[in-house]
């Protein structure tokens, strides 16, 4: 009966007010047009390479942000005169079909100097912000970095992407006999790479604590337990700021690949000192880790080794954090194969998110909660790529295309997500040995940042302010 | 065993599952119906036809010599439609200018039968024979025009099971308010042009009042509600005024109260 009445209501033609919803807009780049560096005023010396620098520079970083075309130079060079390099006129830039205009200026004077930066909403005829930076100029990029990034934050709200760091675990390239791992940091860019282990043991698995000055990672070392001597892999935490270590988990078996929650002083690592790896509350500050693994409620689970007891398929490994702290994903060998789970940490439900391929690992869900980007191997002897997938099991996507030719696997692995959600950092052996690169989500950019005489895995992007 | 526990079945169906197969039943009604008309618009949109309203010509032709009795007798158009009625030739003779209608009126004459009349009553007869042909072709032309008008400005219309080409409202079917709606959302949509960075969904979101004349542009509006983001408000207002003149209603009294548009990304 209601239906039909609605059905009736819903026929008759009286509308008063006409209330729409307008939406699936046409999405793009925002065309801007980025001034030349101009010197202010007359009586300062000029450094007419430096200008060049941070003008590279500042392109380059607004090129890998992806969300930029850039107007040329030479359609608006009327528009930007050196005595202009704080005004504007918006017509000359709307008629180049510009949404924003930068203007820049600076003033160099010995190993100092200034940069000042004006952004223009062009339709809008708006300025954004105008701000001066001042910097040594030796490291004129890590200024470029923050004029980027407040161009960045300005428009999009996001944060981190100039500034964040990421970690990774190298050993020399090419090495002789059993090499070092030892862990390093370095900026989105591959600039700035810092070494920050140098124990001559394997350093493996780093991630980032998220109270902005504590890393995690995986250590083999001789440790003194129940009175003997042996070696294993201990879970370290390590404060960057004062360099102190401490141990905070060496049970026996594996203490490894620990992940932070993004709310809470409580991470979740992979513990085996039961016989087989399992996922453990931890705390940063040490203490009993408390079990997690074996109070899951599984739900929706497919696969052959379904409702196994074979130990070897009992393991949950590489938990990953939602940004809200209460979900993680991570990688179980439950029903058969390695797949990628969902679990509620409130409820303990595990979800099956993925069914398909051979092997899928290392999960990383996105920053902004809305993608998980994990690494699959799709048949036995395949190699391993990164695929990327919706937290309900929707949309899953490939995001790389390595291969497998006569017995080389070109494989992509352990992806990690920048802050903002628009880049990835991830693995791969495309040269032969193993680099850490940089991806745009829509692959459309990659750029490698470990250095050439390193092999480096296993990377971990930080917060914004890592 | 078997035949106790059906009857019992049937007797307990419960009364929701009644009205549930009545409301199936008149979706399926709807859903037929609807069938019929996209069926009808797919014959009147062909695209190799470049006159859109094809059928109609084809039906005044017909009509034509019922309008002018006196040569009904010598103008036998109805003999050649049902000669050869659907073939290509049929459909290239239609005639859409007055002095096409003059040519085919000419060339269909039985020269003897007019031979045998005066020629004063033949150069009556033909010249009011004429004026109503004008008459006729040029209320045919105005029809063609408002149609095109309709098409241009996105008109939904009703009549004919036609709606408006190249917008996603073809094939909607619903009341005339929801093809409205449909029609004014989409021409709006395509001038509507945000960054990558503000295709966050669910974060941004705003409500526009907004007012129109009978001619389609825009007399008043307003944001209501911004959202976090001043950009996309700006874009907001950018995609309604681009997409001036908007539809408009047949009955323009609907205009009166405004509309109420909330954008997302």
């Amino acid at each position: 009966m209601k239906l039909i009445l609605g059905l009736v209501l819903f026929c008759l033609p009286s509308w008063g007010t006409i209330y729409l919803t307008v939406s699936g807009a046409n999405v793009k780049r925002a065309r801007i047009a980025m001034g030349q560096v101009h010197p202010i005023g007359d009586d300062v010396s000029r450094d007419l390479q430096l200008a060049r620098n941070i003008r590279e520079q500042l392109k380059s970083d607004l090129l890998f942000s992806n969300l930029f075309d850039f107007i040329s130079d030479s359609d608006f060079t009327k528009a930007d005169q050196p005595q202009d390099y704080n005004k504007i006129t918006y017509e000359d830039f709307s008629s180049v079909g510009a949404a924003f205009a930068l203007k820049l200026g600076y003033q160099a004077s010995g190993s100092k100097f200034n940069v000042e930066a004006y952004l223009y909403d062009v339709p809008g005829q708006k300025k954004i912000f105008g701000k001066k930076y001042s910097s040594s100029t030796q490291q004129y990029y890590r200024l470029v970095h923050t004029i980027s990034e407040d161009i960045l934050a300005e428009l999009t709200g996001e944060k981190g992407l100039f500034t964040s760091r990421i970690l990774m675990s190298c050993w020399k390239y090419p090495y002789k006999n059993a090499p070092a791992k030892e862990v390093y940091v370095v900026d989105p860019d591959g600039r700035n790479l810092t070494q920050l282990t140098f124990d001559k043991t394997l350093s493996t698995s780093p991630s980032w604590v998220r109270d902005n000055k504590n890393i995690t990672y995986t250590q083999y070392e001789w440790i003194n337990r129940n009175g003997l001597r042996t070696r294993g892999a201990v879970l370290k935490k390590h404060d960057l700021t004062t360099g102190k270590r401490q141990i905070i988990s060496s049970k026996e078996g594996m203490n490894s690949g620990a992940s932070w929650s993004p709310i809470a002083n409580q991470g979740i690592a992979t513990l085996s000192f039961t016989g087989r790896p399992e996922l453990y509350f931890i705390s940063k500050d040490g203490g009993e880790p408390e079990p997690l693994s074996r109070n899951i409620q599984w739900k929706r689970l497919l696969g052959n080794g379904f409702q196994s007891n074979q130990t070897s398929l009992l393991f949950d490994v590489e938990s990953g954090w939602a940004p809200d702290g209460k979900r993680i994903v991570f990688s179980s060998a439950r029903t058969g194969h390695p797949m990628i789970y969902v679990l509620d940490l409130k409820t303990k439900i595990a979800n099956q998110l993925t069914f398909a391929g051979q092997y899928n690992a290392s999960p990383s869900w996105s920053p902004r909660g809305d993608k998980i980007l994990f690494a699959a191997q799709r048949t036995g002897e395949g190699n391993f790529d990164v695929y990327m997938i919706d937290p309900d099991g929707n949309n899953l996507a490939r995001m790389t295309a390595g291969e497998s030719q006569r017995g080389r696997r070109i494989n992509s692995e352990n992806p990690s997500w920048a802050p903002t959600g628009r880049h990835f950092a991830f693995a791969n052996n495309e040269e032969g040995h193993y680099s850490v690169y940089v991806m745009t989500v829509d692959s459309t950019h990659k750029t490698k940042i470990s250095p050439p005489d390193k092999e480096c895995f296993t990377p971990s992007w930080g917060p914004n302010e890592g | 065993m078997s035949s106790t526990s059906t009857s019992h079945n049937f007797v307990t169906v419960p009364v929701s599952s009644i009205l549930i197969s009545v409301g199936a039943h008149f979706a399926l009604l709807v859903f037929l119906l609807s069938l019929n008309a996209l069926q009808g618009l797919s014959v009147f949109h062909k695209k190799d036809l470049k006159e859109p309203y094809q059928s109609f010509i084809q039906v005044d032709v017909v009509a034509l010599p019922d309008q002018l009795p006196n040569q009904m007798t010598n103008i036998d158009m109805s003999q050649s439609v049902v000669e050869k009625p659907a073939s290509p030739e049929m459909k290239t003779e239609v005639p859409s200018t007055p002095a096409d209608i003059m040519k085919m009126a000419d060339k269909n004459a039985d020269k003897k039968e007019i031979e045998k009349r005066s020629k004063k009553q033949m150069a009556e007869e033909q010249s009011k024979a004429l004026k109503r042909l004008q008459e006729e072709a040029k209320r045919e032309q105005a029809l063609k025009e408002l149609s095109a008008k309709a098409r241009q400005t996105g008109r939904a219309r009703l009549a004919g099971n036609r709606l408006s080409q190249g917008n996603s409202a073809v094939g909607m079917i619903g009341t005339a308010s929801d093809q409205y709606r449909a029609l004014v959302s989409d021409a709006i949509r395509r001038h509507f042009n945000i960054y990558l960075w503000q295709q966050k969904k669910g974060a941004l979101i705003t409500d526009i009042y907004l007012e129109v004349y009978p001619n389609g542009r825009v007399k008043a509006r307003k944001v209501i509600k911004p959202s976090s983001d001043p950009l996309f408000d700006s874009a907001v207002l950018q995609a309604i005024d681009a997409s001036q003149p908007l539809p408009v209603p047949e009955d323009i009294s609907l205009l009166k109260e405004g509309f109420q548009i909330t954008f997302k990304p």
